[in-house]
């Protein structure tokens, strides 16, 4: 396995059990099935620390990715000072990522932010926080007043803790009362969301982590855990290099180091996803590799599924997806002989063409095989980012609070009840909007004021050059809420520091629905302040209240917060109300829901406590309260079935290659913190390109040739490296701004995506653009 | 097949056909809004679809099968001219109204085409036409959900254009 890059020394201050740079999985504990997942401790530490020098260990969490990896933070003289896993928790059994032994590092970097900037002829410039928030307050005001609650935006993160997402979610609905709330899990989960809504009836993770333990078979789309959650692939390589090894079905256009294990390995053409798994479910349904006792209880629409998938022979799949069809009937035996399959999901199908559809059909695979619910039986539909989950279950990435349906006029009346507001205050004529029609409408100037909270769209949304001209508009007041003067913020016109992990207390649950602590550990640097502080300052100084006149964030701490959202989702399929701080600081993480969901068979799909109605999954048109109740759910879940489509964008004479993108182990996101961190900085300090031997002789390129990427909206250049790939595929990572190389070539992955979306999850396609590849220099 | 039935089909037919010209002609309009470019294109081939089966169901009944609408080099300058124009009017504040305008009669010509479908569907059961049968229960089924699409993002666009600003 060959590494981005090895550095060559001691790069930074911290200092590990074992080198986590250059084996990013650190060493193997080997497992059989149904055994526990041996534990081992994992520790950072500043140099010259010894673990007797901490004064105290902090109860926490990781949130560098979405596997919410336990951890003590280690504090002295006030300082953060380093990280050890926690060994008893049930995420990590002790284990840290090197992102997480790593990553801490940033909360103490110089560039931190520590006073509002407000932008005066042209430059930022410090001001107080009175000054920023009556100016941010009275510009709100201002707009609402002449222009309406529509021209204004919030847009989100998945970096929040729940507590924040919870008060932004009441804040932006009853006190702005403006539909336009999303989060950055538009771009990173909304697909994983929107599937489970359209299968199972509400979003929440059917499966465990603890199905790894027990599966017999894994079956990963789309996924690179080796570099998206470094520490569910220690678990899945413990089991693969233990006893019982599961077979491994692994679907990636790249040869990364998850398919260097499998036994299958469909190297598919960016875009075909959908082909491929109606092929995998053509021969499930075939073969009868179909448990029909479990499909007769507790599914509707199987006729549906078995009359889309008649034509999609493997024989038919292999010619669009450009492997053989041989490989695709072993995938489905594995698929279709396992006792128990773990399958998991992630960007290489969200962020890819038709992903809604295709998430689905993997939903399909374990209701068409009773596959849900028992130990080893589950599909992970995964988060990226460590928030995402809490985004979307408290109401801040478009649905409302407690995955309640905006259709539903009960639920809207509940949540109005806990507000105290009118039903009529809470925006539920539609959706909330999603970014990339939020940005839409700040395009064409209907949009007048976007806060923007921990996320930088202007790296990560598609064809930046667009993001970058929208938020240049001067008829668009931007306000971003960050820590870091991130390429978003340096457009701004006010920018607010925020505290972040470590500097504040909160809660927050990864992608398994496994809930943490995160307690504060020290003092932010300067003037920044916890979002949550910031949000209910705001909303003080706008005046906003209930129906009785009373403040409408009547909150100071963050449990307070936490307890009303306990009373929120009573009730309703994520129910936290049983989970309260005192027991999340004696037993550290808890799931919700228990263990697995829908192991009773009854899935949330009657029309009375469903999350939506759902919807054609070839073109996104909603069905009403009456479409669903015809469907005759009524507790069993839902096959929803598409023909695959070409993509919107494929190769050609004049841009001849498929570009996709993803990321380096090392970094996460925009690099806003990995980037800060010595360790991580070193081993991945800038972007590169890969493409396959074949494809770079073709083009008489050899590793380390400077190469422009070049589509129909923009460029980037970068070296070359030779990497196994399927050929006529160029890969870039999606890290790489240029905050810290404004005068270095273009380098963003976006410069060159496209604007489109999935029709049903709105998220953006990310992995299929044509491009071209010239050499520039050596 | 019944002469009448046949023109009927006839009837379809030309319905499907401008459906999707104008299908393509909003698409185009609304390059910037990047969704109904994509979909409005893509529904444009399904009806495409039907009208391509209702050709081959006349041809195959010995019927004269009406001309298949040719797009023709001066479409193709006029859709780039129209997408060129989006992009430009891409920033105005009046595009959401544009939309909301071709997304209504889009609707209409849609519905006309759904009960088009309704009545040549009704035609073939009676006459036992069973293949006609099986195409217009996709061809209706289709239609329905293009139906569905075109209130969806009507639903979308209202709010923003009537309440703002």
């Amino acid at each position: 396995m060959q590494f981005d890059r090895f550095p060559t020394g001691p790069v930074g201050k911290a200092l590990v059990v074992s080198d986590r740079i250059v084996d990013p999985w650190g060493s193997r504990t080997p497992f059989g099935r149904g055994e526990a997942w041996p534990a081992r401790a994992d520790v950072a530490l500043e140099q010259g620390t010894s673990p007797d020098d901490i004064e105290g260990w902090v109860q926490s969490a990781c949130v560098l990715c979405s596997n919410g990896c336990a951890l003590d933070i280690g504090v002295k003289d006030g300082r953060m000072v380093g990280v050890r896993g926690r060994e008893d928790d049930r995420v990590n059994r002790g284990r840290l990522g090197p992102k997480g032994l790593f990553g801490w590092q940033a909360n103490g970097h110089p560039d931190r932010l520590t006073s509002p900037l407000l932008r005066e002829n042209g430059e930022l410039r410090p001001v107080d926080w009175a000054t920023a928030l009556d100016i941010f307050a009275g510009r709100t005001k201002q707009i609402l007043s002449n222009s309406g609650p529509g021209a204004i935006g919030v847009y989100n993160s998945g970096q929040l803790f729940l507590e924040e997402y919870y008060a932004l979610g009441v804040l932006t609905r009853a006190g702005l009362g403006t539909i336009h709330l999303d989060g950055n899990t538009r771009l990173c989960t909304a697909t994983a969301a929107q599937s489970m809504k359209e299968s199972f009836g509400a979003d929440g993770q059917p499966g465990s982590y603890a199905d790894v333990d027990h599966c017999d078979a894994l079956f990963l789309v789309g996924h690179n855990v080796a570099f998206t959650q470094t520490v569910l692939w220690s678990r899945m390589l413990d089991r693969l290099h233990g006893p019982d090894r599961p077979a491994l079905v692994v679907v990636d256009p790249r040869r990364t180091p998850v398919a260097e294990e499998a036994d299958v390995h469909l190297a598919v053409r960016s875009g075909t996803n959908l082909a491929l798994l109606n092929a995998i479910v053509h021969e499930l349904v075939a073969h009868s590799w179909v448990d029909e006792r479990y499909v007769g209880a507790n599914t509707v629409g199987f006729d549906d599924l078995a009359r889309t998938v008649e034509r999609w022979t493997p024989d038919v799949a292999a010619q669009v997806c450009d492997v053989p069809a041989a490989d695709i009937r072993s995938a489905a035996e594995i698929i279709g002989g396992t006792p128990r399959l773990l399958s998991t999901v992630l960007q290489g199908v969200y962020q890819s063409h038709l992903a809604t559809a295709s998430a689905c059909q993997i939903n399909n695979i374990h209701l068409l095989r009773g596959m849900l619910g028992r130990p080893g039986c589950g599909v992970l539909q995964m988060n990226g980012q460590p928030t995402a989950q809490n985004a979307r279950e408290c109401g801040a990435a478009g649905d409302l609070p407690g995955f309640r349906n905006w259709q539903n006029a009960d639920h809207v009346e509940e949540l109005a009840r806990l507000w105290n507001v009118e039903p009529s205050t809470i925006p539920h004529w539609g959706p909330g909007t999603h970014a990339m029609e939020m940005f839409r409408y700040a395009e064409q100037g209907s949009l007048e004021l976007l806060w923007v909270i921990g996320t930088n769209p202007a790296v990560s949304l598609p064809e930046s050059d667009r993001i970058r001209s929208i938020l240049c508009q001067d008829r668009l007041f931007v306000v971003v809420q960050d820590a870091f003067l991130s390429e978003t913020a340096m457009l701004a016109d006010l920018v607010l520091p925020a505290a972040i992990w470590g500097e504040k207390t909160g809660t927050f649950t990864n992608t398994d629905r496994t809930v943490h602590l995160s307690e504060k550990a020290v003092e932010p640097p300067g003037g920044a302040r916890p979002d949550l502080s910031i949000i209910v300052d705001y909303a003080q100084r706008l005046g906003v209240s209930d129906k009785d006149g009373q403040p409408l964030l009547a909150w100071t701490t963050a449990e307070e917060v936490y307890d009303a959202w306990r009373a929120c989702s009573k009730g309703r399929p994520c129910d936290y109300s049983d989970i309260t701080y005192a027991r999340l600081r004696a037993e550290g993480g808890i799931q919700w829901g228990g263990e697995r969901l829908y192991g009773d068979d009854t899935f949330p799909t009657t029309s009375e406590t469903t999350e939506d109605y759902g919807h054609d999954i070839a073109t996104g048109a909603a069905w009403t309260e009456a479409d669903h109740r015809a469907l005759g759910a009524q507790g069993r879940a839902i096959f929803r079935a598409a023909h695959w489509a070409p993509p919107h964008e494929e190769p050609d004479g004049e841009y001849p290659f498929a570009l996709t993108n993803g990321r380096s182990v090392y970094h996460f996101h925009t690099r806003t913190k990995t980037a800060r961190a010595p360790e991580l900085q070193a081993a991945a300090p800038d972007s590169w390109v890969e493409m396959s031997e074949g494809d770079a002789a073709g083009l008489s390129l050899t590793e380390g040739d400077l190469v422009r990427v070049e589509s129909r909206r923009g460029h980037v250049e970068a070296p070359l490296r030779i990497r196994p790939c399927r050929s006529g595929t160029v890969f870039v990572p999606f890290h790489y701004g240029w905050w810290d190389d404004p005068d270095g070539p273009s380098r963003a992955a976006n410069e060159m995506t496209m604007t489109v979306w999935d029709p049903v999850s709105h998220q953006p396609t990310f992995k299929t653009a044509a491009v071209r590849i010239t050499r520039v220099g050596s | 097949m019944k002469p009448k039935l046949a023109a009927a089909l006839g009837d379809l037919h030309a319905g499907e056909a401008e459906l999707a010209r104008e299908h393509r002609a909003v698409a185009d309009r609304h390059a910037a809004d990047h969704d109904v470019f994509h979909i409005c294109h893509s529904l444009a081939r399904q009806c495409d679809g039907h009208a391509e089966q209702i050709r081959s169901a006349l041809s195959a009944a010995g019927h004269e099968a009406p001309e298949e609408g040719h797009d023709g080099p001066r479409h193709a300058v006029i859709a780039t001219v129209r997408r060129k124009a989006s992009e430009a009017m891409g920033r105005s504040d009046q595009t959401g109204a544009l939309l909301l305008h071709d997304l209504r009669h889009l609707h209409a010509l849609a519905s006309d085409v759904e009960i088009g479908w309704t009545i040549v569907g009704q035609g073939a059961k009676a006459a036992r036409e069973l293949e006609l049968v099986g195409l217009f229960s996709t061809g209706s089924e289709e239609v329905a959900g293009q139906l569905r699409w075109i209130k969806t993002r009507i639903k979308l666009t209202a709010p923003q254009v009537l309440t703002v600003g």
